[in-house]
């Protein structure tokens, strides 16, 4: 098991960075998901890691040597390209044998550890096809099976599911959970969907700008996110401009959200006093019936219904509050709740200080 | 009525251009062959094919010639190759202008790069110029008329048509293959030599079929930059025919040359099928159901494989070719631009001599060996080459666009056995073709007629305007039309707004190409022309017979313009508006 660490690591082409310098380190037998829209360096940050490209500063450290020198084929990785890479003259065991044959291991061991990889992928009965004569997932599966073939301790994937259709990507993201958990290898994955990242990572490293933007595991990102970039891209969120003021007592603040026209304690250490922003995860606000009683220390917010859509289990209501418009997510639960969401409709918006976070402009 | 129409209708558009190469290039063909085994007189007979074959003066000529075109093709593929990977590793204006430098030189006229050497290696020749210079010894003698010369012209002449086959196969290759092997640990040698070569394959061995074809049947660069001893089939074929009239012999030895060519034709499309000689036009076979494959198909490629591999690993561990793959790209770009482009250009220069010799260095300045050009000879060659090469280019587009749409859009199981029907002229050697004419043209009394030649150029430039118009018609999205007629658009609004603005660019190419391949055609020309109707090659060719002065030069540098002049035209036009190729 290795760790892996990248220190300081940038690169720019011409005059635009494509990753700006870059720390962070990879636990031995962690799931690190780069993700992040596209442009935002999460490739180019996996390409250097491979030795595809270049760096221009910085330095890639597998278990405290420095591979940032080596070429590809000396870094003993795995990598599982977009669109998968396979070789379309070798069939699928000669693809997958390529990375042990390459560490001129023995035929016997060759044959016995590529018969082992395809059995985890369960293409044992495809050994003797060619890619084309494959189906997207299986042809994902024989790039899984010849990236882990020769057990790597770091396996790079670069959006491996992109090119799968939906039923498919669902099934294959399970299994690249399972590979992981029972080879305990690290693993390195790109992508750009949501969904991925949470359901698969340890942890999640944000990237924005050819910067990365925060690493954390899902759910600190999704509840404690540190930038409006986190707060906005995970999930969805309404931002309000607020003032942090010190109040007494070690770490407790009052925030003050001018457009709500609300103050509330903040119990939490703040990223700074000036350009702040209250975050309301819209399933974190809850529409006031006129039978219920305001539950202790949450606020009430007078507010307007302008749109209601009907999800099923879910209604996404868009009301306004004085010149500000919210998005609030309700929960479903009898079609009276429906009739008193009709626009136009006076409501009272119940939010939870507990809930709420402040995160940077 | 309508029922038995339809399958017509459907296959029109292949019909002419089969018809036409029945007319003008199956029947010549097969009736100039067959007078080798077969004669009105005699009936059949084997005695022309024997004669041929124990005649040391005739065996000796076949086996140099097999043997001359042996090392022509190695040394293209080893030369041919990094230039293609070079290009093929190159983007933007770079690859564009490297690629253009390869163009030139594949469409100037094989003539005309003859007489670069002529000047480059002559006795006074620039080569022996240089010695001179570094040495400050006189050169001893020409450099000319020896095999050396020969192999040299020939690789010259026939490198480019290398590149450009072996590039669009790398080209279709996945670039990313080679990081993916290196991802899994393969050393660069082992990956160039277990994943890009293989891939490349089937593009190295057509460039090779290519190459090994049309040297067999090459008299130019042998007849001006060789001695008696270079001798080559072709040129016997053309003496047999023209000066001794001994059609049995001709056809033997064309007979001979076929055999060949055709076996190696075979061999080729059994090994990788035919749409590889397509090139990057290719025609997609149907995506259909995923199928096992058979077990003897299993069987040979693991042979295959395990034969490769035996020969590629102790390959990867010699010290040597890490290195090559480290400096290949600079090795191949200056081959590229010293061997490949540079010659022709040597021309210009000297047609600018006062001199009365060709000779380096040239003696400025002289409008002279123009002004000789300007006679009725010239000038009835020159304006008869344009003319011809106008109606060549407009007959074989008529013909390739329907024939295209047919293959892309309509073809099923016939469709390649169509394909190989329409290349085989690139692939039968062009001497047998210009017999074949000159055969039947006498029979039809069309020798010496402008018409007979626009059809031997039109087989000729066929294969070319139909492999550019399988890929014009293949990019040209078909959705495009639907989408105007979903708009409202009628048939005629669709054709002037949607479906020629953007077939135009691509079928100009065509055209332009046809129009170089006409204007540079000898072979044909030095049997179908007669007399005074002298096209401006075989003008040139006369002249070079009777003597290589300076106005061959001046000829050169004219004709090399125009080409230069229309392929680069061509290409702008086929960079710049041309109908992008569909990303898969």
């Amino acid at each position: 098991m290795q760790e892996l660490r990248i220190e300081g690591v940038s690169k720019r082409y011409h005059h635009v960075a494509a990753l700006t310098a870059t720390t962070l380190t990879v636990a031995a037998g962690e799931f690190l998901t780069l993700l992040g829209p596209s442009g935002s360096g999460k490739t180019t940050l996996l390409s250097l890691i491979a030795g595809l490209i270049d760096s221009d500063s910085g330095r890639i450290l597998l278990d405290g040597q420095d591979i940032s020198g080596l070429p590809p084929y000396r870094r003993g990785l795995g990598m599982v390209f977009q669109n998968y890479a396979l070789f379309p003259h070798m069939t699928v065991a000669e693809n997958v044998a390529f990375g042990l044959q390459a560490r001129r291991l023995p035929v016997a061991e060759v044959q016995q550890k590529t018969q082992l990889a395809l059995d985890m992928v369960r293409l044992g009965a495809f050994a003797h096809r060619l890619p084309k004569e494959l189906s997207g997932g299986q042809q994902q599966r024989v790039a899984l099976a010849r990236a882990l073939a020769y057990q790597p301790a770091i396996v790079l994937m670069d959006e491996p599911l992109g090119a799968l259709d939906r039923n498919l990507r669902e099934e294959m993201k399970f299994e690249i959970a399972r590979l992981h958990r029972e080879l305990g290898t690290s693993v390195i994955y790109v992508t750009h969907d949501q969904e991925e990242a949470l359901v698969l990572s340890d942890r999640i490293c944000l990237m924005n700008q050819a910067r990365v933007e925060q690493i954390d595991t899902a759910q600190a990102l999704y509840f404690k996110p540190q930038t409006r970039f986190a707060a906005e891209f995970l999930g969805e969120s309404n931002l309000f401009p607020c003032q942090v003021q010190k109040a007494d007592g070690a770490d407790a603040h009052v925030v003050a959200v001018d457009a709500l026209g609300i103050r509330m304690p903040y119990p939490e250490p703040v990223p700074g006093s000036e350009n702040t922003l209250l975050m309301l995860r819209p399933e974190s606000i809850e529409v006031g019936t006129a039978t219920a009683r305001l539950p202790e220390g949450v606020l009430a917010v007078q507010a307007q219904i302008r749109s209601c859509q009907f999800l099923g289990a879910m209604t996404r209501l868009m009301v306004r509050v004085g010149e500000t418009d919210i998005r609030v997510l309700q929960r479903t639960t009898s079609l009276n709740d429906l009739h008193q969401f009709t626009p136009g409709a006076r409501v009272q918006l119940w939010m939870d200080p507990g809930r709420c976070h402040v995160v940077k402009a | 009525m309508k029922i038995a129409l339809a399958p017509l209708m459907r296959n029109a558009g292949v019909a002419p251009l089969l018809v036409f190469l029945a007319i003008a290039f199956f029947v010549p063909v097969a009736m100039v062959l067959s007078l080798a085994v077969w004669s009105p007189v005699d009936g059949f007979s084997l005695a022309s094919l024997q004669r041929i074959l124990v005649t040391p003066i005739y065996s000796t000529t076949l086996l140099r010639t097999l043997e001359i075109s042996l090392w022509t093709t190695v040394m293209c593929l080893l030369g041919g190759f990094p230039i293609a990977l070079l290009i093929n590793r190159l983007r933007g204006a770079a690859r564009t202008s490297l690629y253009l430098l390869v163009l030139l030189p594949l469409w100037t006229s094989f003539l005309v790069k003859s007489f670069a050497w002529l000047v480059l290696l002559g006795k006074n020749g620039a080569v022996n110029a240089l010695i001179t210079a570094l040495t400050g010894e006189p050169a001893a003698s020409s450099l000319l008329f020896n095999l050396n010369a020969v192999l040299i012209g020939m690789v010259h002449g026939l490198m480019p048509f290398a590149v450009l086959t072996i590039l669009p196969v790398l080209d279709a290759i996945d670039p990313r293959l080679t990081p993916a092997a290196a991802s899994l640990g393969a050393r660069p040698a082992e990956g160039f030599m277990r994943v890009l070569l293989p891939l490349a394959m089937p593009g190295v061995a057509a460039a090779g079929l290519i190459v090994f074809v049309t040297s067999v049947g090459f008299f130019i660069v042998p007849a001006l930059l060789g001695g008696p001893r270079q001798t080559m089939v072709a040129n016997v074929i053309i003496e047999m025919v023209l000066d001794l009239l001994n059609w049995p012999l001709a056809s033997a030895a064309a007979l001979l040359m076929f055999a060949v060519v055709a076996g190696l034709f075979a061999l080729y499309i059994h090994g990788f099928g035919i749409e590889s000689l397509v090139g990057r036009a290719r025609v997609q076979a149907p995506t259909g159901a995923v199928r096992a494959p058979s077990p003897r198909r299993m069987a040979w490629r693991r042979w295959c494989w395990m034969a490769w591999d035996r020969v590629a690993e102790p390959l990867t561990r010699m010290p040597v070719v890490p290195a090559l793959l480290r400096h290949g790209r600079g090795v191949a770009g200056l081959a590229l631009v010293l061997f490949l482009a540079l010659p022709a250009l040597f021309l210009v220069p000297v047609s600018f001599t006062v001199s009365g010799i060709i000779d380096w260095p040239p003696q400025f300045f002289s409008w002279r060996w123009y002004a000789a050009l300007d006679t009725p000879a010239w000038r009835s060659a020159a304006w008869r080459s344009l003319t011809v090469a106008c109606a060549t280019g407009v007959l074989s587009l008529a013909m390739a666009y329907p024939a295209a749409v047919w293959l892309v859009r309509k073809a099923q199981r016939s469709r390649v056995p169509v394909l190989v029907l329409m290349m085989a002229p690139m692939i039968v050697p062009r001497i047998i073709i210009a017999i074949g004419l000159f055969y039947l043209f006498a029979r039809l009394g069309l020798i010496g007629s402008w018409f007979g030649l626009v059809l031997g150029h039109t087989v000729i430039a066929l294969p070319f305007v139909l492999v550019t118009m399988i890929a014009v018609v293949q990019a040209y999205d078909e959705r495009l039309d639907q989408a105007a007629a979903v708009c409202g658009a009628g048939t005629l609004l669709r054709l002037r707004r949607v479906t020629l603005p953007l077939l135009a660019p691509g079928a100009l190419s065509a055209f332009l190409f046809a129009f170089v391949t006409s204007l540079d055609e000898l072979t044909i020309a030095l049997f179908v022309t007669g007399g005074l109707s002298s096209t401006l090659p075989k003008q040139m060719w006369d002249e070079a017979l009777l003597r290589v002065s300076p106005t061959l030069a001046a000829a050169s540098t004219i004709i090399f313009l125009l080409m230069s002049g229309t392929v680069v035209l061509a290409q702008a036009i086929r960079q710049r508006r041309g109908p992008q190729p569909r990303t898969q």
